[in-house]
């Protein structure tokens, strides 16, 4: 029975998200059919999560009437008003989305079944027993405005002030499922995880072979299978997968925004060639300022649903926009995108204004004190160095993203003589908001162990291979991104 | 080369895979412990850390080796991988990694189904026993003679127990008190101490849960369900 729920709300998700994903990210899904239902589930979730944290904000329990309404709304307008992009028709697919071979296909089902598996036939454990599941059920009754555990300072809650997008996504599930069920929330949840594969894979697939590589060596991932509570992105029942998700939609965004400001001059050189804005045909088929539109669009979407899913999620949100703000190509649409994002995320941030205040976690104003630097600097900065080597959980892909990341700058001279100059910038570009943002998000953590009123060497062996869990997809495909003098295969560069 | 490497790689995982843990650097152990965090540990905690930190060091330190020899011998095996991955050094880590996943992949599996024999893995609609393991009988009681509309004070501190409880009792209203019940309180002792208390009030009854009494009823001299209202 929960498993049914846990089934139909998912696909209530991907009902919903797929007019978004026909109007904002159809040529970025592109043709085949497991990369438009991932981005139709990532943005249906997106929708559906906004929409009833919006609604618990109102006093409304999250109920299933959202998912239901979102996705009648959304397939009447696949109906009646298709979306621009998908008025032309499928994008053609292209050499390398054509040719996904069959190892990597037998690959990618075999951990979305083996990840699925262990994900929904284990409970939740963890930080997913001790705060998700139980906002979760709390919500499917009452709202947020309403529910005791964030109001009643007396009474059991933990974390009182952290978003509730996924639990206002899994409580319908709750809602409609046995008191003592948990496989058709933990069902629910895995599909996030299933759709950062779906995604990724669309977009590695586009990145010639470092991208299937990447693609190969993500999708072996042992925390994707693991069975082990503490090291495991499935069997917790945490909320990383879907801060993951949202975060990789971000980037893809303004990577989107970015490139619509492409000169006009350069064209592709043809299949597996790289673009003139120094990046691989992440859009291949739309005009840019279709492709505008739809980045501001998807920015505000994504960021907004990443500021609703986890408190550091803000901090990622505003990490990705000034990144891509200080880089400087299309900064009033950045802007304008940021402005939507904290318009959608105005309801978190009113639930959150509203609850009874938890303890601080952190303690900004002690970071002046030398002792403090002392004592923490050291075996904070070698437990993070440590994600290099936490192979069991990421097994050797840090290591080959640090090695990919070195040897990106080897182009020769001539290669880079037949790029003009205007690919030569996006791809500077392109490299400095890559810089901008493992910069800052290495800060964000150091700052946040420093600054941490728990014990520091514990904080970061309890969460940090979370954090670099919610960065991981993004790098892996900036990192994926050839480099503009090589071509996606090797190729050479060729502009108008 | 690669194949010796492997073998090198190979008897490094080995070796080891053997130790009990693995310390962290001595540098590192002399210089916090002439600089203690600000939030101390008690020793029994740091002893408790430092121990699992060693066995994930070990197992982490173990996994490299083995991937890295994996991928030398991918590569001693399948030269052509080099010029298919994009270089020696890349084949050598993502085919490693690979492999490594695989097969971790396959323990994964290997382990579902164990637990689903113990009955901890479970697509059903009940998972209480799957949550709550031996105390899943217990909990399933008290909840039938816990009216949803009353209130229960929950006593102890042992997180995992935290958990499983709020979880079975829901949708009662659950009040926490951060306190060890001591093991020789009786029913009556435990009652005329919260029985004074406000926490929890105005849900009908009040309940009390000792969770150290859940976890072992025969050391306690009271019952870990009862009733704290008359």
């Amino acid at each position: 029975m929960s498993l049914v729920v846990g089934l139909v709300c998912v696909a209530a998700w991907v009902a919903a998200g797929w007019w978004p994903m026909l109007a904002l990210a159809e040529t970025v899904a592109g043709p085949r059919w497991y990369g438009r239902v991932a981005w139709a589930c990532a943005l249906g979730a997106a929708s559906v999560g906004l929409v009833q944290v919006l609604l618990s904000a109102c006093g409304l329990a999250s109920g299933p009437l959202a998912p239901c309404a979102l996705a009648a709304l959304s397939l009447i307008m696949c109906r009646w008003r298709r979306p621009v992009n998908g008025a032309r028709g499928r994008a053609a697919p292209t050499k390398q989305e054509a040719s996904l071979p069959r190892w990597l296909a037998v690959l990618l089902a075999g951990v979305a079944l083996i990840s699925l598996s262990v994900g929904t036939g284990t409970p939740f454990r963890s930080d997913g027993s001790k705060f998700w599941a139980p906002k979760a059920r709390e919500l499917s009754l009452v709202s947020a405005r309403e529910a005791p555990s964030l109001h009643d300072p007396v009474r059991l809650g933990v974390h009182r002030e952290y978003p509730l997008l996924v639990p206002a996504l899994l409580a319908p599930v709750f809602a409609l499922s046995p008191p003592d069920a948990t496989a058709g929330p933990k069902l629910a949840l895995g599909a996030l995880g299933l759709a950062l594969l779906g995604v990724l894979s669309v977009l590695l697939m586009r990145c010639g072979t470092r991208g299937r590589v990447l693609l190969a060596v993500f999708a072996t991932l042992p925390l994707l299978t693991s069975a082990d509570v503490r090291e495991s992105a499935a069997v917790a029942g945490f909320v990383d997968g879907a801060d993951a998700l949202f975060l990789l939609l971000l980037v893809v965004a303004v990577e989107q925004l970015r490139e619509s400001a492409a000169p006009a001059g350069a064209v592709r050189a043809g299949p597996g060639a790289v673009a003139a804005h120094g990046g691989p045909d992440v859009l291949p088929a739309a005009g840019a300022g279709s492709r505008a539109g739809a980045g501001v669009a998807l920015a505000g979407l994504a960021g907004a649903a990443l500021v609703s899913t986890k408190l550091e999620g803000a901090v990622e949100a505003g990490l990705v926009f000034g990144a891509a703000f200080l880089v400087g190509s299309r900064r009033g649409a950045l802007l304008v995108a940021g402005g939507v994002a904290l318009l959608l995320a105005l309801p978190t941030a009113a639930i959150a204004a509203g609850v009874t205040p938890d303890a601080s976690g952190f303690s900004l104003a002690r970071l002046a004190e030398v002792t403090l630097w002392q004592a923490r600097l050291l075996p904070v900065l070698t437990g993070l160095l440590g994600l290099l080597v936490d192979v069991s959980s990421f097994g050797l892909l840090p290591l080959l993203l640090v090695l990919l990341v070195l040897c990106k700058g080897d182009a020769s001279a001539g290669s880079w003589a037949a790029i003009d100059a205007a690919t030569r910038l996006a791809a500077r570009r392109r490299r400095v908001l890559g810089l901008l943002l493992a910069g800052g998000a290495l800060g964000f953590v150091l700052v946040s162990y420093l600054s941490t009123n728990m014990q520091a060497e514990r904080h970061v062996d309890t969460s940090a291979h979370r954090l670099l869990w919610h960065w991981l997809p993004a790098i892996t495909w900036l990192v994926a991104r050839p480099h503009p003098a090589h071509g996606a295969d090797g190729e050479a560069v060729v502009s108008a | 080369m690669t194949l010796v490497l492997a073998l090198l790689f190979a008897a490094a995982a080995v070796q080891v895979a053997r130790q009990d843990g693995l310390a962290a650097p001595a540098w590192l152990t002399s210089w916090t412990a002439r600089h203690p965090d600000p939030r101390a540990f008690t020793d029994v905690e740091a002893e408790a850390l430092h121990r699992l930190q060693g066995v994930a060091r070990r197992t982490d330190v173990t996994c490299l080796f083995a991937a890295l020899a994996a991928g030398c011998a991918l590569l001693a095996a399948w030269p052509a991988l080099a010029t298919r991955a994009g270089g020696v050094r890349v084949a050598v880590l993502a085919g490693g990694s690979m492999t490594l996943g695989l097969v971790l992949a396959g323990v994964s599996v290997t382990e579902q189904l164990q637990l689903a024999r113990a009955g901890d893995w479970t697509l059903g609609d009940d998972a209480l026993d799957s949550v709550a393991g031996p105390h899943a009988a217990t909990l399933r009681a008290w909840r039938e003679r816990v009216p949803e509309t009353d209130a229960v004070l929950l006593l102890g501190t042992d997180s995992y127990l935290w958990n499983v409880t709020a979880w079975a009792l829901y949708p009662r209203a659950i009040y926490p008190v951060l306190h060890d019940v001591p093991r020789e309180w009786t029913d009556e002792a435990l009652v005329a101490e919260l029985l004074p208390q406000e926490l929890g009030r105005g849900h009908g009854s009040r309940w009390a849960v000792d969770l150290g009494a859940l976890a072992a009823p025969g050391d306690c001299a009271h019952v870990g369900l009862l009733k704290v209202d008359p």
